[in-house]
C-alpha cells in the first residue's frame, strides 16, 4: 500500500474520531485510544462507573465500523453455550436451535460487545479467551472463524456483589483497559443535563455515519501500519527498560508512598502485553502522521496498555485502580529516554 | 656605748637576718623520703606590677619524717635574693594535710604578687624555699628539702612618666583606656553586623548565583562536550548528557510534554523555551527518527550554545534574548 493510501486511511481515522466526538462529549482521550485499538486490532475493556456512557460509546464505534455487531449481557447464570446457540420451541411446537450472538454474524462479525463482563462466570471467560486469542470457535462439529473480530467489554468497579474478578490471563488478552470518567468541565456537564439530544442514546448514535470504515480492510491495514512505522535502537532500549521496570520497579528507583514496592508486583507485563503496547504505539505514531515511534507515542498509551496486565500482591489488589495509575506514571517519570 | 649601738643595730636588721636562712645550716634529707610535684604557671614572660603567680605544690613525706610546718613561707613575706628584696610578695597561702599510714601528703597553694617593674625586660624568680623536716624519734637532727625556684621575666609597662610616650607609639595598638565598655559594645555590634552581612551574602549566592561546586550540572555537560568533534556519536553523547542533566534537575525524566515541571522548578528556563523545543526536535531526529539530513557541525555548535544557556538558567541568570537561536540547525 502506498503512502498515499496510508494518508487516506489516516484521514478516515480522523473522521471516525471526530464523528464519535460529536456524539460522545468530553471523552477525547478514550475515543483516541479506542480508534487506536481498532487500527491495532486489539480488544478493549472499558472500566468506569455506572451510566457514564461506556455502552453508548462502544455502540457508536460499532456503527461507524460496520460489519456484524453483536452483544451479550454478563449475568451470573450466563453459560458458555448461551454465547453459541439458544434453543426454543417454535410456532410449529417443535424444538429449534438458532445461533447465539457469537455465531449469528458469521465471519463478518466485527464487534462483539460484552456488557458487564465481570458478572459472567469464569467458564464464560474461558470461552471468550479462546475467541479473543485465536478468533476461532468449535461448535456443532465445525470450526468457525472470526477474522475481523474485536471484543469490546465493560465492567464497573464500584459494584462487587455477584461479580467475578476477571483472571489475569483474560485481562492480558485485552489490548487496552480504558478508564471512562465523567468529564469534569462544567459546560459539558450542563450539556449532558439540559441538551435533550443526549437523553436518548440510541437516537444519538443514529447520527453517527454507518459503515464509515471498511471493516474487512482493517486487518491488512494494521499489518501495513506495523511494518511501515519504524522503531529506532534508542526506542528499543527505552521500551526494554520500561518493560523491566514493570517487573522490578525497585531497580529503577520507583517509589510510591505507602507502598512497599518490593512486595507490590507479583508479575510484570507479559511478552504479549509489551508487544501489544508497541503495536498501539506504532498506530499512535501513524495517527499523528509520523513514520517513527517516539517516546511520546508510548506515553500516550502506556497506562492503558500496561496497568491491567500487572499482577499485584493481593494486599494491594483492592486499591488496584489508584496504585496502577501511580505506578505507570512513576515508571514513565523514572525511566529515561534516551 | 658601742655595745648599745651594736645591739640597737642588730634589732633594726633582725627581720632581714631571720628571713635570710643559710641553706647550709641543715643537712639534706634522703630524697627517697620525699615526693614533690610542682605546678607552676605556663606563662614565663610578660609579668609586671600587680600580676599574680600561683604555685601549687604537692609535697609527700614518708614516715618517720614529718614536715616542720613553721618552715613553710609566711604570708606577707617578700622574697629576697642574697638579702636583697625582689619585689615579689607571698600574698596568700593555702595549706592542707592528709595523713596516711606510711606518709603525710601536703597540698600547698602559694599566690605571689609582683610589686616591681622595669623599663626593660629583666629576669626574676620566686626563689627556692627550704622546708625543714624532722624525725620525731630524733628531734635534734633537723633536715631540709629544697623546693626549686620558678624563674620568669618581668616585662616593661608603659606608664605615664616611666617611658616617653612618643617613643612607645606602636602603630599596631592604640592607647589603653581605663574603661573599655564602649569599645566592647562597638566590637559586639561590628561582629553582629559582619555575621549578618555574611548571611545575606550567603543567601544571595545560594539563591541567585552560582557557587563553585553547586548547581553545576550543565556546566559539566558543556565542559565535557565542548571540545568533542562534531560526529554523530559525539552528538548523541552530548544530547544524552543534556537529557540526563534535565532529568537530574527535575528529578524525573523530562520530555517535551512535561516541560512545565522544569519551568516550575526553575523559572529561568522559561526564557529558553524556544530552544528547549528545538532541542527535543533535534533529539527526536537523531535518536528516534534516524534522520539523514543532519548537519553535525552546525548541530554541535548549536548544542554548545544551548548548553551554555542551560548553564546560565541553572545559575538563575537571564539569557539575553538576542543570544537565543530559535531555529533548528539542521
Amino acid at each position: 500500500m502506498s503512502d498515499q493510501k496510508l494518508t487516506d486511511w489516516r484521514k478516515l481515522a480522523a473522521t471516525l474520531e471526530s464523528e464519535i466526538n460529536k456524539v460522545i462529549v468530553g471523552q477525547e482521550g478514550p475515543i483516541r485510544l479506542i480508534t487506536n485499538a481498532i487500527f491495532s486490532r486489539g480488544h478493549v475493556l472499558l472500566e468506569g462507573d455506572v451510566g457514564v456512557g461506556k455502552t453508548t460509546l462502544l455502540k457508536a464505534f460499532a456503527r461507524a465500523i460496520g460489519g456484524g455487531y453483536q452483544r451479550i449481557e454478563g449475568t451470573i447464570d450466563l453459560m458458555p453455550n448461551d454465547l453459541i446457540y439458544h434453543t426454543y420451541l417454535g410456532e410449529d411446537g417443535k424444538p429449534h436451535v438458532s445461533e447465539g450472538p457469537i455465531l449469528k454474524s458469521g465471519e463478518d462479525l466485527s464487534i462483539f460487545f460484552f456488557n458487564e463482563i465481570n458478572r459472567a462466570r469464569p467458564q464464560v471467560h474461558s470461552l471468550l479467551l479462546r475467541i479473543m486469542a485465536e478468533k476461532t470457535l468449535s461448535a456443532f462439529n465445525k470450526e468457525f472463524y472470526f477474522p475481523h473480530l474485536i471484543v469490546f467489554a465493560d465492567r464497573n468497579q464500584v459494584e462487587r456483589e455477584e461479580t467475578f474478578e476477571i483472571p489475569s490471563a483474560a485481562r492480558d488478552r485485552f489490548m487496552m483497559e480504558i478508564p471512562i470518567i465523567i468529564p469534569p468541565e462544567d459546560q459539558i456537564m450542563t450539556d449532558l443535563i439540559f441538551d435533550t439530544k443526549f437523553h436518548d442514546g440510541d437516537k444519538l448514535i443514529e447520527t453517527v455515519p454507518s459503515n464509515l470504515i471498511q471493516f474487512d480492510a482493517l486487518n491488512d491495514l494494521s499489518h501495513i501500519i506495523q511494518s511501515s512505522i519504524k522503531a529506532s535502537k534508542s526506542l528499543e532500549d527505552y521500551t526494554l527498560n520500561l518493560w523491566k521496570a514493570t517487573k522490578n520497579p525497585e531497580e529503577y528507583n520507583i517509589k510510591i508512598s505507602g507502598i512497599d514496592i518490593q512486595l507490590l508486583i507479583i508479575s510484570g507485563a507479559s511478552p504479549r502485553g509489551i508487544s501489544m503496547m508497541m503495536k498501539t504505539a506504532r498506530v499512535n505514531a501513524w495517527l499523528n502522521n509520523r513514520t517513527s515511534v517516539l517516546p511520546e507515542d508510548i506515553h500516550a498509551i502506556f497506562h492503558e496498555t500496561m496497568a491491567h496486565r500487572l499482577v499485584f500482591n493481593p494486599v494491594y489488589e483492592l486499591r488496584r485502580t489508584e496504585i496502577a495509575r501511580e505506578l505507570s506514571n512513576e515508571i514513565l517519570n523514572k525511566v529515561s529516554a534516551p | 656605748m658601742r655595745k648599745y649601738l651594736l645591739i640597737s643595730m642588730l634589732l633594726i636588721l633582725s627581720p632581714s637576718i631571720f628571713a635570710y636562712e643559710d641553706p647550709t645550716k641543715y643537712k639534706d634529707i634522703d630524697p627517697s623520703f620525699i615526693q614533690l610535684i610542682i605546678k607552676d604557671p605556663k606563662q614565663k614572660v610578660g609579668y609586671t606590677v600587680g600580676d599574680k603567680i600561683l604555685r601549687e605544690i604537692k609535697f609527700t613525706v614518708k614516715k618517720p619524717y614529718e614536715l616542720v610546718e613553721e618552715s613553710l613561707p609566711i604570708e606577707g613575706y617578700e622574697k629576697r635574693y642574697r638579702g636583697q628584696k625582689l619585689g615579689i610578695v607571698l600574698q596568700k597561702k593555702e595549706f592542707t594535710k592528709k595523713i596516711e599510714e606510711e606518709e603525710v601528703q601536703y597540698k600547698i597553694k602559694l599566690i605571689y604578687q609582683i610589686f616591681t617593674k622595669n623599663v626593660v625586660a629583666k629576669p626574676a624568680a620566686v626563689t627556692a624555699d627550704y622546708y625543714r623536716l624532722i624525725n620525731p624519734n630524733d628531734p635534734e637532727n633537723i633536715l631540709k628539702y629544697r623546693i626549686p625556684s620558678f624563674t620568669f621575666a618581668i616585662s616593661p609597662i608603659a606608664t605615664f612618666g616611666a617611658v616617653k610616650i612618643e617613643d612607645d607609639m606602636s602603630p599596631y595598638r592604640g592607647p589603653f583606656y581605663i574603661n573599655i565598655n564602649n569599645e566592647k559594645k562597638f566590637l559586639k555590634r561590628a561582629i553582629l553586623g559582619f555575621v549578618l552581612i555574611l548571611l545575606i551574602f550567603g543567601y544571595i549566592w545560594g539563591r541567585f548565583t552560582w557557587i563553585p561546586g553547586q548547581n553545576k550540572i550543565f556546566s559539566t555537560v558543556y565542559k565535557s562536550n565542548k571540545k568533542a568533534s562534531p560526529t554523530e556519536k559525539n552528538i548523541k553523547i552530548f544530547i544524552s548528557d543534556l537529557h540526563s542533566g534535565f532529568d537530574t534537575t527535575i528529578n524525573q525524566s523530562l520530555f517535551e510534554n512535561n516541560l512545565d515541571i522544569l519551568f516550575k522548578k526553575n523559572k529561568s528556563f522559561i526564557n529558553i523555551k524556544q530552544e528547549l523545543h528545538i532541542f527535543f526536535d533535534i533529539s527526536r531526529s537523531i535518536f528516534f527518527e534516524n534522520s539523514q539530513s543532519i548537519n553535525y557541525k552546525k548541530t554541535h555548535s548549536w548544542l554548545k550554545s544551548f548548553s551554555l544557556h542551560c548553564r546560565m538558567c541553572e545559575r538563575k541568570l537571564i539569557v539575553d534574548p538576542k543570544d537565543i537561536v530559535g531555529k533548528n540547525p539542521k
